[in-house]
């Protein structure tokens, strides 16, 4: 375990545990960022640098961006001011951090067992760009034409959320 | 033809149904014609039938990949208990000829109740009888908790409940029944054939016999029978204590003891003294049979009366039915008729006659209105139905509970004490009840309103029923001479043992 | 006609039909009808279904078709699914098309929403890639997420959709940890490749990781306890034709992707799995019956119900294959006929304002409204499984698929559970035919019952009523569903 993995999961761990502790939204939205940021690391100590770099563009980039500034544009303080202080040891953080706790040992416990399927691979497949070109053009070339009808829903779904319809505007 | 018994029913609730709400003459003459109907082609079939064997009714394949048909036959148990409808049901219509709210619903639900009550008689096909059986719950249902009296939506409720979880303790016992033999056919006959292993029929054998036995209010799973029936309007009360109750009992002979005779012999070893399932089913009747009579004997409610003295009579059946020989089993059919048709009579005087007219059912309340001289009809009939129900020579009921006792007695003579115990408490119930309700001091001064005298569709049901059951006690060779040999067909072959 | 497009017809017209929807959207003036869009739409799901029998066609002729590199699989397994698919939002179509009272209510929106969903929803039960099962999953779900909230400005509605949103996302994310897990157990993320490493993979436990954590994933979006917390509260915001679609086409697809991945996919896991779906289906009908019990909102009732519905469905999978995949497939029919039949007749009872809600409100219901009341009275009793509804041949079916595998406790509980399922039915059925009091009749609004919402009305209880009294031609189809795995693996892309 290299160093370098070391600290990007603690960047990446450390900048989620932020996204949810923090009670200003901003500062959540730049955490989560700064998780993203370690997640990215994460995938370049692999050698994606493919998925990495893609990572950041993305999520850092654009994501996270994106959801700041719908969060000025919109009444953000508001909702830091109905969002009540939450207590530590309340029956449902416990029984959450009971859950995850256990669900991660045992994923934790997993990931330490696991042996590669045959000895000789041990050697990731490459992931560059052009790897993931040909497969996103070839094997998966219908999941990634049927994302844009999720796409699509989604967008509708954005439009029905926002624009108030007409029993509310009057 | 008998398949028409059904589907006469059947049509009849649907042609009621779709009647104009304002003709309730003409509604009430529809159910009367359909019941009327049924009891014809019951009765031709009856006596046409000469030597009870089995004969098929109808045959259709409806789920061949599954093995089910829609079969039905006859033999000549089914044949008597057809009967026995046909004539409840005709009484039932002339003393609900009063019925007002919501007549077409009403007569409806009720000949849907009977439509499927013949069903289940002539299914020969398991799917097809648990089909029918289930059925029966529905209407019964309505019946209950719209037109019902006392208490009507629990009493309902407890009933549906309770008939429920009997019939899904039936369909599991049926399903493993039809798997283990093999998924191919879900005929009766050829189910009944097969020989199922031993310790399947040691666990099977108790569950679809319970499942049937608490419709036919086996002690401890009694207690929905005399809520519903006091809740029960009277037409409800009487086919639910004359017919349904039977249902039950018909299934326990008709379906679990066939398919499971292994299921009532010996353990090998005892518990608490008991060696067997059929020890076990022996002694809860008789308990049902002292513990019915017992509390009837103190009850203040008249239909409480009646409603107990019913699970004290299911008793009788039941074990009549784990006597296993001839003579207990014929004994146990004989007196599915009879209790048929007495607790029909019972229920017919005690909620048509005195409780549309006085508007209680209190014993206490009944007694000073004088009614022996007020409705000296309904006085005489239930003096002559509380004989016949207590077994006096020359009705029905002495030809079955006779039978009964002495079957139970090859078995075992502590049985048949305990049968004689609860022939005399059913001779105290009746007397005191008897006795408080139309003989007691009249205490007022000549009531200012006399109660309505009876009518004639009562007194037509009355005759009806009274005559069927004096019919069967002076002349009880006309149901055996079919339920005998309907015993010795190969059905029943797996219960020809030693004490037959 | 290529093999590819052959394979996606029904999706295709689907996803076509719902961009014009969409496009013509805006040509129609604000506050006109958006009728003429529903029209549309039914026509679409009608030709969808038109389509998938087409595809029938071609497969009894010809066989099993795989397409897209054997992403996807047409046979008869998923055609089934894709008629039912199709039919169950023909007849939600049909029975919304008046459902909005004023025509400012995003109506175009809803219907391209409930045709997108539909298409993710058919791609779950076509394919045999789980990653293209997750992106049919995010579709079907991010569509029911909107449409469970679209009674906007209701607090009800409002926490209907964030919370199906926060645990639905929850649930997909389990099931993505799942698909990694067993890409690393076995090295793919395909039916066929997967039963094959399976055979030789070193890391067993991961795979029943795997396979949990798939089950996790999926019981939430099927609502099985005890992860079904999500739906009494959702279904009682949602609007009640939302509701019979979401708690009826999801559910069927998400069975649909169960049975393929642990009949096909995880075969040698079998003894492992089967435990957890035992564990499931008890849970699910013990919880799902005691909690109706006590309800007395009527959508949050048949929340409870379906709860324990989707516990039956689970006890299908303790069978055999065939008797297992016939047993579901038959299941799921008959239990969205009358699912969605009887919240189409609350929607026709109480309109988009949702005025009538508790058992209360529906005493005396018969008087008032006799056709509606015996139409929702068939729809419980087929719920309960009295005999002549589809409901009593279904649990039929199921147990004695379960009992012919030797599971004869699970038949016990489960047929218990039934009879004491009849309570909580009975009760609303009791509520409505018993005598009105003296305010429960007066506040119902008669609203009419419009052609297509009688002709849905009518489809459904003709369906449940069918598979109740001729359950032949249904059970012959399913008993050819049992789907096969291709030998054919995955085409890995090549340099050149």
């Amino acid at each position: 375990m290299s160093l370098f993995f070391l600290i990007t999961a603690a960047i990446a761990i450390g900048g989620t545990l932020a996204a949810m502790t923090r009670r200003n939204p901003i500062h959540c939205i730049l955490s989560l960022a700064l998780g993203l940021v370690g997640v990215a690391g994460v995938y370049l100590a692999l050698g994606a640098q493919f998925v990495g770099f893609t990572q950041i563009l993305v999520y850092v980039g654009a994501v996270a961006i994106l959801a700041t500034f719908a969060l000025m544009m919109t009444q953000g303080h508001i909702v830091s001011a109905l969002i009540e202080p939450r207590r530590a040891f309340s029956r449902s953080s416990v029984s959450g951090f009971v859950t995850a706790a256990g669900v991660f040992s045992v994923l934790g416990w997993a990931a330490q067992s696991y042996r590669p399927l045959t000895p000789s691979t041990q050697q990731a497949p490459a992931a560059g760009a052009k790897e993931v070109g040909v497969a996103l053009m070839h094997t998966y070339v219908l999941p990634l034409e049927v994302i844009g009808v999720l796409l699509t829903a989604a967008l509708i779904g954005a439009v029905v959320i926002a624009l108030p319809s007409e029993e509310e505007r009057s | 033809m008998l398949a028409y018994t059904i589907y006469i029913s059947f049509f009849g609730a649907l042609v009621v149904l779709l009647m104009p709400k304002g003709s309730r003459m003409a509604i009430r003459t529809v159910a009367l014609l359909c019941a009327i109907a049924g009891f014809a082609l019951a009765l031709t079939a009856f006596v046409q039938h000469g030597t009870g064997e089995l004969t098929t009714v109808a045959l259709a394949p409806w789920i061949p990949s599954l093995g089910i048909h829609y079969h039905l036959a006859a033999d000549g148990i089914t044949l008597c208990l057809v009967l026995l409808t046909g004539v409840v049901a005709i009484a039932g219509v002339l003393f609900s000829w009063n019925i007002e709210q919501r007549v077409n619903e009403f007569f409806a639900f009720y000949l849907l109740l009977i439509g499927s009550v013949y069903g289940v008689f002539l299914s020969y096909d398991l799917f097809l009888l648990f089909v029918f059986y289930e059925i029966v719950i529905v209407p019964k249902y309505f019946l209950i908790a719209i037109w019902g009296s006392t208490r009507r939506e629990y009493g309902a409720m407890k009933l549906a409940i309770y008939s429920f979880v009997g019939s899904a303790m039936v369909l599991v016992g049926l399903i493993a029944a039809y798997v283990v033999a093999g998924s191919h056919s879900m005929d009766l006959a050829a189910l009944a054939s097969y020989r199922y292993p031993l310790h399947f029929q040691m666990w099977a054998f108790p569950l679809v016999f319970t499942g049937f036995a608490i419709l036919a209010g086996l002690w401890p799973f009694h207690t929905w029978a005399p809520t519903g029936h006091v809740a029960a309007p009277t037409a409800a009360s009487m086919l639910l204590a004359g017919v349904v109750m039977k249902l039950g009992a018909y299934g326990c002979l008709r379906v679990a003891m066939t398919l499971f005779p292994l299921g009532l012999s010996s353990w090998g070893f005892h518990v608490l003294g008991f060696g067997s399932w059929r020890d076990v089913f022996a002694v809860l009747a008789v308990i049902g049979i002292l513990y019915g009579a017992l509390v009837a004997l103190v009850q203040s409610d008249f239909k409480f009366v009646i409603g107990y003295s019913s699970v004290s009579h299911m008793g009788f059946i039941l074990l009549g039915l784990m006597t296993l020989n001839q003579i207990g089993i014929t004994g146990a059919v004989v007196q599915m008729i009879s209790h048929g048709l007495l607790a029909g009579l019972l229920f017919g005087v005690v909620g048509r006659m005195l409780y549309d007219r006085t508007h209680t059912r209190e014993l206490g309340k009944l007694g000073p209105m004088n009614l022996s001289r007020a409705l000296p009809f309904a006085t005489v009939t239930f003096v002559l139905a509380g004989m016949a129900s207590m077994g006096l020579p020359g009705f029905s009921g002495f030809v079955a509970e006779l039978m009964i006792l002495i079957g139970a007695w090859r078995v075992s003579p502590l049985l048949a004490i305990g049968v004689g115990l609860g022939i005399v408490t059913g001779v105290a119930y009746v007397w005191r009840a008897m006795q408080k309700a139309f003989f007691a001091e009249a205490t007022t001064i000549i009531d200012p309103h006399p109660p309505a005298p009876i009518t004639l569709p009562e007194k037509l049901g009355t005759g009806l029923l009274l005559a069927s059951s004096i019919a069967v006690g002076l002349y009880p060779q006309m149901v055996l001479r079919l339920i005998a040999p309907a015993l010795n067909t190969p059905l029943f072959s797996g219960l020809h043992g030693g004490g037959w | 006609m290529s093999t590819n497009l052959l394979a996606l017809l029904p999706e295709l017209v689907l996803t076509i039909t719902g961009v014009l929807v969409m496009v013509l959207e805006p040509v129609i003036p604000a506050g006109k009808s958006r009728k003429p869009l529903g029209w549309l739409a039914i026509l679409g799901s009608l030709l969808s279904g038109l389509a998938a029998f087409y595809q029938l066609q071609i497969v009894n002729a010809q066989g099993t078709l795989t397409a897209f590199y054997s992403t996807i699989q047409i046979d008869p397994f998923s055609i089934f699914f894709h008629l039912l698919i199709a039919a169950v939002v023909l007849v939600t179509l049909l029975g919304s098309l008046d459902y909005f009272e004023s025509p400012i209510t995003h109506a175009g929106e809803y219907f391209a929403l409930v045709l997108f969903g539909a298409v993710g929803m058919m791609f779950m039960t076509s394919s045999v890639e789980l990653l293209m099962v997750f992106i049919g999953l995010e579709i079907s779900s991010i569509s029911t997420y909107i449409l469970a909230g679209f009674r906007k400005g209701r607090a009800t509605a409002s926490e209907s959709s964030i919370k199906y949103f926060l645990l639905g996302s929850f649930a997909t994310a389990f099931f993505l940890y799942g698909v990694a897990l067993i890409y690393g157990a076995t090295g793919s993320t395909s039916i066929g490749p997967i039963a094959a490493g399976l055979a030789i993979t070193r890391t067993p436990t991961m795979a029943i990781l795997a396979v949990a954590m798939v089950l996790i994933g999926l019981g939430f979006k099927v609502s099985a306890a005890p992860f079904h917390v999500w739906t009494p509260d959702v279904y009682q915001g949602a609007p009640a034709p939302v509701v019979g679609l979401m708690s009826t086409a999801p559910k069927a697809a998400a069975f649909a992707v169960l049975l393929r991945f642990l009949f096909n996919g995880t075969p040698m896991l079998h003894g492992h799995w089967i435990l957890l779906i035992e564990i499931l289906a008890v849970a699910s009908m013990c919880l799902g019956n005691l909690g109706a019990l006590k309800q007395h909102d009527v959508k949050r009732l048949l929340a409870y119900s379906s709860i324990a519905h989707a516990g039956y469905l689970l006890v299908a999978f303790t069978g055999t294959h065939q008797n297992a995949v016939a047993g579901a497939c038959f299941y799921t029919a008959t239990y969205a006929a009358m699912n969605v039949g009887a919240f189409l007749v609350l929607s026709q009872l109480s309109g988009f304002s949702e005025r009538i809600r508790s058992i209360e409100d529906f005493t005396g219901l018969a008087l008032k409204r006799p056709g509606m009341s015996a139409l929702l009275g068939f729809f419980l009793l087929s719920l309960i499984g009295i005999p002549f509804t589809g409901g009593f041949f279904g649990k039929f079916y199921v147990f004695s698929g379960a009992l012919q595998n030797g599971h004869v406790w699970l038949g016990i509980v489960g047929l218990a559970n039934s009879g004491v399922a009849c309570f909580y039915y009975l009760r609303l059925l009791a509520a409505i035919y018993s005598r009105p009091t003296s305010d429960s009749v007066a506040y119902i609004p008669v609203r009419k019952v419009t052609a297509p919402a009688a002709v849905a009305l009518a489809a459904t209880a003709l369906a449940t009523l069918g598979l109740g009294i001729l359950p032949n031609k249904l059970v012959h189809l399913v008993e050819r569903a049992t789907p096969t795995t291709t030998a054919a693996v995955a085409v890995q892309p090549t340099q050149q």
